[in-house]
């Protein structure tokens, strides 16, 4: 009994519900696996003192709910009540929000346990946490190389067994490129799917905060907990309940997520992983996308833009520090987006990154007339080593080439783990459908994980 | 095409519209930097967008109605919670206006 802290959720639930172990048990397992680890990991920013304590209640009480007693780790962009929120910067590093986001609040409803708030680059910004205030985590299965980001401390926290599931954000491939980089699974859901309420916003239009997780089926119990309208965030929508089709499931393989540049061994992990599907249910055809090669052009124009915007309430007096304390990519993408929506400028940038975001979200919708789903790479390239794309921004940006339209678009994308380089670095398969398809890319996800073994892997460390 | 060069005086007052304090160093290196974003995003220029309308947010909601009714919110203990400085239930902010 001694590696509680490995379980699923589903594991634990039942290892609660049959008396194998108590939840004060599983939180103390979690607990001295961060006092373990966490010196080599950086995963949290803080870890919560009184964890345990509410888990000895809920075993009092003999608690009936879905989450009761399993721990989460909350991505440290999201607000937990008189818990300090830093997001990742110094300019917020004794904020205590005064309410929890919406989807924390929910996920406490149903007896979750706040283990800890996790490590992420400054306000989201960034995709490998080194643009942290607080330093860089560290990637599992190889202690020099990124966990990636900016929901980093989610994903290596989730790998290594300093928590049962997390939540992260996803705003360019947030979500999906950590759970690719670390061997979890991670969903970025529908936009509106999940309220932003209590998120500190990034970009409004493609913010998106969604369950981090060991394996599918977790995701999708997370997944069904936090989802739904919430008359705090007007972009909510309620999701619609689609039965599953029937018949073979088609699947599309867009020829631009296989092209030159992307690397060879994760080319070749998502292709064996796609023939591992049976040729009974599953039909596989090559589709494009000719547009989503300025996703990353549409994806700097339009989040500096909006965050620009979002940054103008940290103005240092209702809380938080001055600006000036702003990490160097906060003040980075402030003065692109200050630029890029000026006078003088706007048309040139902002709404001629509108326009080709249509034109993107076109290529999808054309897509999927001929395919249920879209298989792909999650990222160009296995985690790379801290400090290789540190000082040259523009390279740090080209990696979410395979992530950010589905953010364009508001579709829903996964990252289930696939298969490791030759180095044993984790490669991930994304997995993306229309909008609300959530239910397919679940039953597809977790047939993969039936089929094979790669989410049942777990890091030295 | 030639390099959109964003110049340190452009950087400088972008700064100051962005409310950023910004050294002489912070200004050179954002201005190599900035310059290298905006020449790589304005491949955009080549994209035949003819017609083709803006997309802003996904869903295209316009407005958002409810009820205008009281609802419990914040109290004043919880608003002032996080700032720097607080008098009789007040922020307290520096003086913007010289005597």
């Amino acid at each position: 009994m001694d590696s509680l802290y490995q379980l699923s959720i589903l594991e634990a639930k039942e290892g609660i519900k049959k008396g194998s172990f108590s939840r004060e048990e599983l939180v103390k397992s979690v607990l001295s696996r961060i006092e373990e680890v966490e010196p080599k990991l950086n995963s949290f920013v803080s870890v919560n003192k009184e964890a345990v304590k509410d888990a000895r209640k809920k075993d009092q009480e003999k608690e009936d709910k879905a989450l009761s007693g399993i721990p989460v780790a909350i991505k440290e962009v999201l607000s937990t009540i008189d818990i300090k929120t830093t997001a990742s910067s110094r300019v917020l590093e004794n904020y205590y929000p005064a309410y929890d986001a919406t989807v924390v609040a929910k996920l406490k409803e149903n007896g979750a346990i706040l283990i800890g708030k996790t490590n992420c680059d400054a306000f989201a910004f960034g995709a490998s946490t080194e643009n942290s205030g607080f330093g860089v985590s560290k990637n599992p299965y190889d202690l020099e190389r990124v966990p990636g980001g900016s929901s980093g401390g989610s994903a290596s926290a989730v790998a290594a067994g300093e928590t049962i599931f997390a939540l992260g954000t996803d705003t360019g491939g947030s979500i999906r490129q950590p759970a690719s980089f670390c061997s979890i699974t991670g969903l970025k859901p529908t936009y509106g799917a999940c309220s932003r309420y209590g998120l500190l916003a990034m970009a409004s239009s493609l913010d998106c905060p969604g369950p981090m997780t060991k394996t599918a089926e977790d995701a999708e119990t997370v997944f069904n907990l936090i989802k739904g309208k919430d008359p705090k965030d007007a972009t909510s929508v309620d999701f619609p309940e689609k039965k599953l089709q029937t018949g073979k499931i088609r699947i599309g393989l867009p020829k631009e997520y296989f092209s030159d540049g992307i690397d060879k061994e994760v080319k070749e992990a998502v292709l064996k992983a796609v023939k591992s599907f049976p040729e009974k249910d599953f039909e596989f055809t090559y589709v494009s996308l000719p547009n989503t090669g300025y996703a990353i052009e549409v994806y700097y124009i339009i989040t500096p833009s909006e965050i620009s915007s979002n940054m103008a309430r940290y103005d240092g007096i209702r809380f938080g520090k001055e600006r000036k304390y702003f990490e160097d990519e906060v003040k980075r993408r402030i003065m692109l987006g200050t630029y890029t929506l000026s006078a003088g400028y706007i048309d040139q940038f902002y709404l001629k990154a509108s326009k080709v975001r249509r034109l993107i979200t076109n290529d999808l919708e054309n897509a999927f007339k001929k395919v249920d789903l879209i298989i792909g790479p999650v990222s160009p390239t296995p985690p790379f080593k801290i400090g290789e794309k540190t000082d040259d921004p523009l390279k740090m940006y080209l990696g979410d080439i395979l992530t950010a339209s589905a953010n364009l678009a508001g579709i829903p994308g996964i990252s289930v783990p696939c298969g490791f380089a030759d180095k044993g670095l984790p490669i991930g398969m994304q997995i993306m459908g229309p909008r609300f398809s959530e239910e397919l890319i679940f039953f597809v996800s977790k047939t993969f994980q039936t089929l094979t073994n790669w989410h049942k892997a777990r890091p030295k460390i | 095409m030639p390099k959109q060069v964003l110049t340190e005086k452009e950087v400088k007052h972008i700064g100051k519209l962005s409310n950023l304090e910004l050294s002489e160093k912070e200004t050179q290196k954002f201005s190599a930097e900035l310059t290298d974003i905006l020449d790589f995003v304005e491949n955009l220029s080549a994209v035949d967008t003819g017609e083709t309308p803006a997309l802003s947010n996904i869903n295209e909601k316009t407005n958002v109605f409810r009820e205008d009714e009281v609802r419990p919110g914040l109290t004043q203990k919880q608003a002032l919670k996080n700032a720097k400085e607080a008098h009789k239930g007040f922020f307290k902010v520096p003086a913007i206006l010289k005597e």
